[in-house]
């Protein structure tokens, strides 16, 4: 009993020294993946929004994985990520509030699309006010690089 | 007689007040496609629409817009449609000091005279702002020397926008919104010394300008738009939504949201079809690295 008690403790122990000491490095290269993800949801979701494709049945996919990523997007700013294959600038730490209301806008705008294509009345404004709160947080906080 | 007199001139008045509109309405589409509004308003620090102040870093100093509200103290409230035409064809004040090409008009001279003037009618139209213009941040050697001048006189050739025979209407209007309104090619070219464009990659993208790097926009297949076609650009241009998916931030989304996206539908297909024209060059625009804190203090 007080062996497997001790065993647990050090597993938890182990387990919060691995998160705390999370290499920035690996937290970088996981947002770039997580943010080029939501943008290839972004992109295949406007080429049905626009009617370039007929894949209709397809968009409620892109439109929840959307939604579900901008969810994750607040998490993946810790302090100290601000250095090497990043473009996030100083203003997300130095503005936290500013930076908050951005990630707000971006969730609610990516759930109502959800619900819209859900109700079957998602269009090209609903699909355009995700993006465009894309563009406002992007405008504020990531240095264009390409 | 009286009478004539009187109806001619209620018959007249409405036909003036229609044509002003017009040529206001006019100026507005020019002010759109030339997008003063992003340099001439100082929107990071709340300043208010057209009244300067905003800040242009670049290698030659930091550079502050001024106040192009009709105010007639600090603003050009006072300017004759001369002086307006002369600061747009030729880069000179009214004052006759010489601009710094900060200031576009090496774009703008390419303007024609109709849409200049429509375009100050329209700022005429706009409420004055108040705000005092502030001298630009420039090193000793550009203060002591004639330097806007200099440049003026040597690198500069005035001329109005030429119609190109041998090309669409569409195209040439696409042509006329980019060179002469929209200047593209002021971000989006590589300068050499004392900020001259290489001709040879006019439109190839700018590894870094003012900390951001300036896409390659002629239609070279891997290194810039030649992937896109008019229809991506003319989506980009409403939404600011590139190919990849990903969205436009920095500098473009306000040109995006001010110029760009308030464009007639033609308009922006027109540029669309003179970016795709464009001889592609290829010239890659490599992501850069941000230091990491650590290094900067060893």
């Amino acid at each position: 009993m007080r062996n497997s008690l001790m065993a647990l403790t050090l597993i938890a122990l182990t387990a919060t020294g691995t998160a705390a000491a999370m290499d920035a490095e690996e937290v970088i290269k996981y947002r770039n993946s997580v943010m080029k993800a939501y943008a290839g949801h972004t992109g295949a979701a406007s080429r049905i929004v626009r009617g370039k494709v007929d894949y209709k049945d397809q968009l409620g996919f892109h439109a929840t994985a959307m939604r579900d990523i901008s969810l994750l997007i607040e998490g993946l700013f810790p302090e100290d990520s601000d250095f090497g294959e990043t473009r996030a600038k100083a203003e997300i730490w130095s503005k936290p509030e500013e930076y908050k209301q951005a990630m707000k806008d971006n969730q609610q705008a990516a759930e109502a699309f959800l619900k819209a294509v859900n109700d079957g009345t998602a269009d090209a404004a609903g699909f355009k006010a995700v993006t465009d709160s894309c563009k406002g947080c992007h405008d504020k906080f990531r240095a264009e690089d390409d | 007689m009286l009478a004539r007199a009187l109806l001619a001139i209620v018959l007249v008045l409405p036909v003036q007040a229609n044509a002003k509109s017009d040529l206001v309405e006019q100026g507005r589409q020019v002010f759109l496609a030339s997008n003063c509004q992003t340099c001439h308003t100082d929107s990071d620090n709340g300043g208010l629409p057209l009244a300067g102040g905003r800040e242009l870093r670049s290698e030659f100093g930091t550079y502050y817009s001024p106040n192009i509200s009709p105010d007639r103290e600090t603003g050009i409230g006072n300017w004759s449609d001369e002086d307006f035409i002369r600061a747009m064809r030729e880069g000179i004040a009214p004052d006759g000091r010489y601009y710094y090409p900060s200031f576009p008009f090496t774009s703008y001279t390419k303007m024609r005279r109709a849409d200049m003037l429509a375009l100050k009618a329209y700022l005429f139209s706009l409420p004055p702002v108040k705000n005092q213009n502030r001298d630009h941040d420039l090193p000793l050697y550009m203060r002591i020397v004639p330097s806007a001048k200099i440049w003026n006189m040597r690198y500069f050739e005035p001329g109005e926008f030429k119609t190109d025979a041998g090309q669409s209407d569409e195209w040439n209007r696409g042509a006329y919104l980019s060179q002469a309104m929209g200047h593209c090619a002021e971000c989006h070219t590589p300068r050499k010394g004392l900020g001259i464009m290489i001709e040879d990659k006019r439109y190839a993208g700018v590894q870094e300008l003012d900390g951001e790097a300036v896409p390659n926009i002629t239609p070279h297949g891997r290194t810039g738009i030649g992937r896109w076609s008019i229809d991506d650009l003319v989506y980009f241009f409403q939404s600011g939504v590139t190919l990849s998916g990903d969205v436009t931030g920095g500098k473009m989304a306000g040109i995006v949201d001010d110029s760009l996206s308030q464009l007639p539908v033609s308009d922006q297909r027109a540029m669309a079809v003179y970016l795709k024209s464009l001889t592609p060059v290829d010239n890659e625009i490599r992501k850069k690295k941000k230091k990491r804190k650590k290094e900067e203090w060893e």
